[in-house]
């Protein structure tokens, strides 16, 4: 039974840490940031990549695995007032915070507090931090205590860590790769079938692959829309029986490619 | 998804790929047309080498010689171990028939006109002669008078052998050019021819001899040299030369000749 409305779920554009695709891009970035953690006198690392690539699932991913032996400190949202990040670290510590005290107080204390703590502070889509915002992660870094692992998209990045500031820090830098065309089909298929989808899994092609990672240029988060979408047209086809549509075939790519705008033609 | 929205989406990807059908068909026809041009162009740059080469052929019918000994023809198999022995032998005939043509020009005798022309042309040495005495020979014995019909060369076929070598006069032109160029046998053999095919004999002589050195086991040069010096009354010659080879190589068509030539006498 084919029920390609239950499949698109799994499509759906949500960080989903149960299922993991063990991508070549994936499984590098994995290694460089274990051993960024192990290494002691390196207190920055900046993960770089296209938006959709899987930098943020990837990052949850780590911190997940990471969890249990290390304090971790996950922010999505950077947009904080200095206080307000301090405030953070002291909560995740399980520390109280006096809102009263003045800052340079306030950071000697935690300071003191991780010194002795194994931990690691993840910051997602970190080009949106502003100026100020970094000159205290720089100063908080530099006292070696802490340890940062941001993600930033790949353009806005590259300009961040030309910054004086940034530049002449101890860093570890690794740029994240979508999907090879190779890996596409495995994905798809690995996808479905972890879900029991094994009879949609099947009606995938290598053909078909390739013509999706064309499409998507590799990117996770548009090969998910794409199966997306691609579920919604075979759902539709099924229920009002287009026989000509039972099967996915080039048209059928092809107008999930004019859906989603991935063809100039 | 409603139906409205599918049949769209369907339209469009459709459009889109006869565009695509369209552009390959067009691809490919330009590929064809280029393909049959280059084809066109080749043979066709082809078929001028050969005529430039090969003046032959069509003048070949007028030359009686030429079409009798072409039709008995056999290609002979080169004796392989004569082949050096040849080469050393023609070297030294060419020294002494060097010293035969000094004493030729001091004796004023009939051949005064045939001479000239000879001088000019025999300023290479002689492959294919190698008797010693050849001079002396001559003086020995006398002079066959050959009837104007031993050379089988009727009067209204050499004029239009004559009208179709002057359409040809590019191509000598060319022939030489090519021939200064790469001194090859096919040009020299394909000038000797030419000069044959228009009586002009002391060239045919020459350019026999420049054929004969390149590769002297061929017959034909030895059998335009032969027919060159017949026509010229010198029949002698022409029956040393050709007895000459038939020491070393085996050919039907330069024994026959040698036969004919000895019966005339």
């Amino acid at each position: 039974m084919r029920d390609f409305n239950s499949a698109k779920e799994i499509f759906k554009d949500v960080i989903d840490t149960s299922f993991y695709f063990d991508s070549l891009s994936a499984e590098f970035a994995k290694k460089m940031i274990r051993d960024f953690i192990f290494q002691k006198n390196v207190p920055l690392m900046f993960m770089i990549g296209d938006p959709g690539v899987g930098k943020s699932y990837l990052l949850r991913l780590i911190e997940k695995e990471i969890k249990h032996k290390y304090l971790t400190v996950f922010l999505d949202n950077p947009f904080f007032d200095k206080k307000d990040f301090l405030e953070l670290l002291y909560k995740a510590k399980g520390l109280n915070f006096d809102k009263d005290k003045n800052f340079n107080d306030l950071k000697n204390e935690i300071i003191r507090e991780y010194k002795d703590i194994k931990h690691v502070i993840f910051i997602d889509e970190a080009q949106l931090l502003s100026e100020e915002q970094f000159e205290l992660l720089r100063i908080l870094s530099d006292t070696k205590v802490f340890k940062f692992v941001f993600t930033m998209h790949k353009e806005e990045g590259k300009e961040i860590l030309k910054r004086k500031h940034i530049k002449s820090r101890d860093k570890s830098v690794i740029e994240i790769n979508g999907l090879h065309k190779n890996e596409v089909l495995r994905y798809i298929q690995s996808s479905l079938i972890s879900n029991s989808f094994m009879e949609i899994a099947q009606m995938f092609s290598k053909n078909h692959a390739l013509k999706i990672a064309r499409y998507s240029s590799g990117n996770f988060r548009v090969i998910k829309r794409f199966l997306y979408k691609l579920m919604v047209l075979l759902d539709f086809a099924k229920k009002n029986s287009l026989k000509r549509y039972e099967q996915i075939n080039s048209t059928l790519l092809l107008m999930v490619a004019i859906d989603l705008g991935l063809t100039n033609e | 998804m409603n139906n409205m929205e599918f049949y769209e989406l369907e339209k469009k990807a459709k459009r889109i790929q006869n565009k695509r059908l369209l552009k390959v068909i067009f691809i490919l026809l330009v590929i064809l047309v280029v393909c049959v041009y280059l084809l066109i162009t080749f043979f066709l740059s082809k078929n001028e080498t050969i005529e430039q080469s090969v003046p032959k052929p069509k003048s070949e019918k007028n030359v009686t010689i030429a079409k009798q000994e072409k039709n008995e023809s056999k290609k002979f198999e080169l004796v392989n171990e004569k082949k050096d022995f040849s080469l050393k032998k023609s070297e030294n005939s060419l020294e002494k028939v060097s010293k035969e043509k000094v004493k030729m020009k001091d004796n004023k005798n009939n051949r005064k006109n045939d001479l000239k022309v000879q001088n000019n042309y025999d300023t290479i040495k002689l492959s294919p002669i190698i008797d010693t005495n050849l001079h002396e020979n001559n003086k020995s014995q006398n002079r066959v008078k050959i009837p104007q019909n031993s050379v089988n060369i009727p009067e209204k076929k050499i004029e239009k052998t004559l009208n179709l070598t002057t359409k040809v006069l590019n191509t000598e032109e060319s022939l030489l050019k090519r021939y200064k160029v790469s001194e090859d046998y096919d040009s020299a053999i394909a000038l000797a021819r030419l000069n044959f095919e228009k009586r002009n004999f002391p060239k045919t002589i020459f350019w026999a001899k420049k054929a004969s050195k390149l590769i002297p086991n061929d017959d034909e040069a030895w059998i335009l040299y032969a027919k060159a010096k017949f026509a010229q009354n010198k029949v002698d010659d022409a029956i040393k030369a050709l007895s000459f080879y038939m020491k070393y190589y085996n050919s039907n068509k330069v024994e026959k000749l040698l036969l004919k030539y000895r019966s005339s006498k």
